[in-house]
């Protein structure tokens, strides 16, 4: 099974659009599947952990999920990734501690701040080529939360741009690795997810240019959250639903209904139009996940694993 | 309704600073309270970043002035309001205002250049976490300054949590030390035999040539180190001791709690003031029965049928019906758990969720008055 499919799947999108539920309908699948798979949230803990029931730790640890069995989670932060990557790198030992607290250290890891983007994707290849006993890789899938979009994009470009910045020395035999793994399409892909909605859309499809450009295109992009597109004779039913002549003390009940019918026609207006230019623009299908309100955020994930599956396989 | 809302809060503040996580309506909320505060007669200011295209528009955006152009409140008495105050926007920039930041406080032109020419001054005047955040503080620092606002309203960046916009000035202190240009500028002279140790790996690590580098930003930088340092510390009082009020926005279906509990808990640690939480794009419950809205669509079927009319689109509007009923009631738990763990003190406000962008000046205007209502 393993080798046969993508096995780092990073997930990015405008806030609150529904990356963690995609990551968590990607983790819970392939878990079902019987492999064994790795939740990687970066930066700040959040919904992910939440989704999969995995309290609040320390960065870098792994943790079974209880309410996900064969998934685990973790979360990977720039400044103590850098840290430990390069006490471990440059066996520095007990040393290292007083090395990273020095102000001189400090200043260099601020002022290259691509650095510890760099550090954490090389803890993400770390995990990914973990052998095992018998030579089997510890996770057959990675899938990494990697957060807001803008965030993302700037996490993602570093490796190829610190390999430029730093011509030689460690840093640069790390970015040029961390790159390599990044664009190797038959491993790594970065999906992009959006809302239905004008302005999420349009910046959707910049983040999807913006990747390509990285040499980063060909993951899926999904719109969440879609509804089924209306049919023929809507508009003619929702005029004649506001007239709809109904005994008096239905009328209130009439016009809420009309309302109602009547808004979600509108924000599906804009999700059809929104969605087909998207998909002209990028010469690309979109993949639709519907809109779900039954049971919380796991069982969500868990209803949308099977479109996300096809979508990423 | 709190006891005082929103908008009263906004009164008593000279700046406001509006922050949450992506998408949430930051910059719409932020250019509604400043146009609230003008409809009430102050002469206020939106610093805005990154404004949706049709809200650029509508503030006169287009024609950008970083530093705030009027914004023309001629559409307003259309729809009846006479505004007593006045408006100004601005959109933020983050590079135009890095360099501007070097040019003014750069002892002198060729330093400027040096500072602007360097690799690791452009990585970090466009990448650094937390750089658009320090500028925003920075622009509203010399706004709040120029006397010419009674209220200067702050949009801020997406962050993943609205605690990172505090933590913008912190981020910066790495740079801002002396002892460390000393060390890069005299290391065999002045250093002691640990740092030579901590130089010799940091260039093992970066090589020579970005090693380099990064010693002749950092050099460069020391020659703005002192101003930058009191622009720093402005920045930091004026965000703090209750000078700055902060409104905080998030929508009804993400985990809000957690986030705000977390907030309010940072603001206090920092002497910071919570003054607002916006709920934006809630959909409140439908006022009629579930019963009710099925004898009328049971009602519309049935003439329907009669009048030949596609099934399919009753069966659409039949589900959107559900989809309005059932995205409502997903929200009332976590509306209900936020609103209960409120800190006392702290006003909050529920913005509908509107059918279609809002950006037109009546919008904001709309907004506005669910804000001071
Ligand atoms: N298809 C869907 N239908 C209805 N609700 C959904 C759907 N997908 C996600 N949600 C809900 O929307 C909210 C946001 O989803 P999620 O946390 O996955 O977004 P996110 O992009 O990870 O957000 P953030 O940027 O805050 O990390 C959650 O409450 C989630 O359960
Ligand atoms: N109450 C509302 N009803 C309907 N649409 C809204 C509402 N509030 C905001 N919007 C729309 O949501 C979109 C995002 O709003 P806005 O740009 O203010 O968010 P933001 O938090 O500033 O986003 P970003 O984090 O990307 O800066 C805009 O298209 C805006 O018109
Ligand atoms: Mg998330
Ligand atoms: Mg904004």
């Amino acid at each position: 099974m393993a080798g046969r499919h993508r096995t780092l799947h990073y997930v990015t999108g405008k806030g609150g659009v529904g990356k963690s539920t995609v990551c968590a309908a990607l983790a819970l699948a392939a878990a079902a599947r019987g492999e064994r798979v790795l939740a990687i949230e970066l930066g700040q803990p959040g919904g992910l952990r939440r989704l999969l029931g995995v309290a609040a730790d320390a960065a870098g640890t792994i943790t079974p999920a209880r309410a996900a069995p064969g998934v685990a989670v973790a979360w990977f932060e720039g400044a103590a990734a850098l840290g430990e990557y390069l006490v471990r790198r440059l066996r520095l030992g007990r040393l290292g501690r007083a090395l990273i607290a020095h102000p001189l250290y400090q200043a260099f890891a601020t002022a290259a701040p691509g650095l510890r983007e760099l550090m954490v994707i090389g803890k993400v290849r770390d995990e990914l080529v973990l052998q095992q006993v018998g030579a089997r890789p510890r996770w057959d899938l990675i899938v990494v939360d990697a957060g807001a979009s803008g965030h993302a994009l700037g996490h993602l470009r570093m490796p190829a741009a610190a390999a430029r910045s730093f011509p030689s020395g460690l840093v640069h035999r790390e970015a040029a690795r961390n790159a390599a793994l990044l664009g190797d399409r038959a491993t790594c892909a970065v999906h992009v997810v959006a809302l239905p909605e004008e302005l999420p859309l349009a910046e959707a499809a910049q983040v999807v240019v913006a990747l390509r450009a990285l040499g980063l295109g060909g993951g899926a992009l999904f719109v969440n959250q879609c509804r089924p597109a209306a049919p023929l004779g809507i508009d003619a039913l929702a005029v004649r639903l506001g007239d709809l002549a109904v005994a008096p003390a239905l009328e209130a009940a009439r016009d809420e209904v009309a309302t109602a019918v009547r808004r979600a026609r509108r924000w599906e207006r804009i999700q059809e139009r929104g969605v087909a230019a998207l998909e002209a623009e990028l010469a690309m299908a979109a993949v639709r996940l519907p809109r779900l309100w039954q049971g919380d955020g796991l069982a969500r994930a868990v209803a949308l694993a099977p479109l996300v599956v096809e979508a990423t396989g | 309704m709190s006891a005082r809302s929103i908008g009263a809060m906004v009164d008593g503040h000279r700046l406001v600073v509006v922050v949450g996580t992506g998408g949430v309506g930051k910059t719409t909320m932020a250019a509604a309270l400043a146009l609230g505060a003008a409809l009430r007669g102050r002469r206020a200011m939106v610093l805005t970043i990154d404004p949706a295209r049709a809200l650029a528009r509508a503030l006169g955006l287009a024609a950008l002035a970083p530093g705030g152009e009027p914004v023309s409140l001629a559409a307003l008495p259309a729809v009846g309001l006479r505004p007593a105050g006045s408006l100004a926007a601005g959109m933020l920039d983050q590079k135009h205002a890095w360099d501007a930041f070097v040019n003014r406080h750069a002892p002198s032109a060729a330093a400027a250049r040096t500072i602007l020419d360097n690799r690791f001054y452009q990585e970090l005047s466009t990448s650094f976490a937390g750089a658009t955040e320090y500028m925003a503080i920075e622009e509203t620092c010399r706004l709040a300054e120029s006397g010419r606002y009674d209220l200067v309203v702050l949009d801020t960046p997406p962050a993943a949590h609205a605690l990172d916009f505090l933590r913008a000035p912190e981020r910066l202190d790495p740079l801002l030390d002396h002892r460390v240009t000393a060390l890069l500028a005299r290391p065999t002279a002045l250093a002691g035999a640990f740092a030579k140790v901590v130089l010799r790996w940091l260039e093992q690590a970066a090589g020579h040539v970005a090693m380099a580098d990064v010693s002749a930003f950092l050099l460069a930088l020391d020659t703005l180190l002192d101003d930058a340092v009191a622009r720093t510390r402005k920045a930091r009082e004026l965000l703090r001791g209750g000078n700055a009020g902060f409104v905080l926005v998030t929508g009804p279906r993400q985990l809000v709690l957690d986030e705000t509990g977390a907030f309010v808990e940072r603001m206090r640690a920092v002497d910071a003031e919570l003054t607002g939480v916006v709920l934006n794009r809630a959909h409140p419950a439908p006022g009629c029965t579930a019963a009710e809205a099925a004898a009328v669509l049971a009602e519309l079927a049935a003439t329907a049928a009669a009048d030949g009319a596609g099934d399919p689109a009753v069966a659409w509007a039949d589900a959107a019906w559900r989809d309005a009923e059932a995205e409502a009631a997903a929200e009332v738990a976590p509306v209900e758990t936020f609103l209960a763990a409120l800190p006392p003190g702290v006003a909050h406000a529920v913005i509908p969720d509107a059918t279609r962008d809002v950006h037109s000046l009546a919008d904001l205007a709309a907004v506005a008055a669910r804000l001071w209502a």
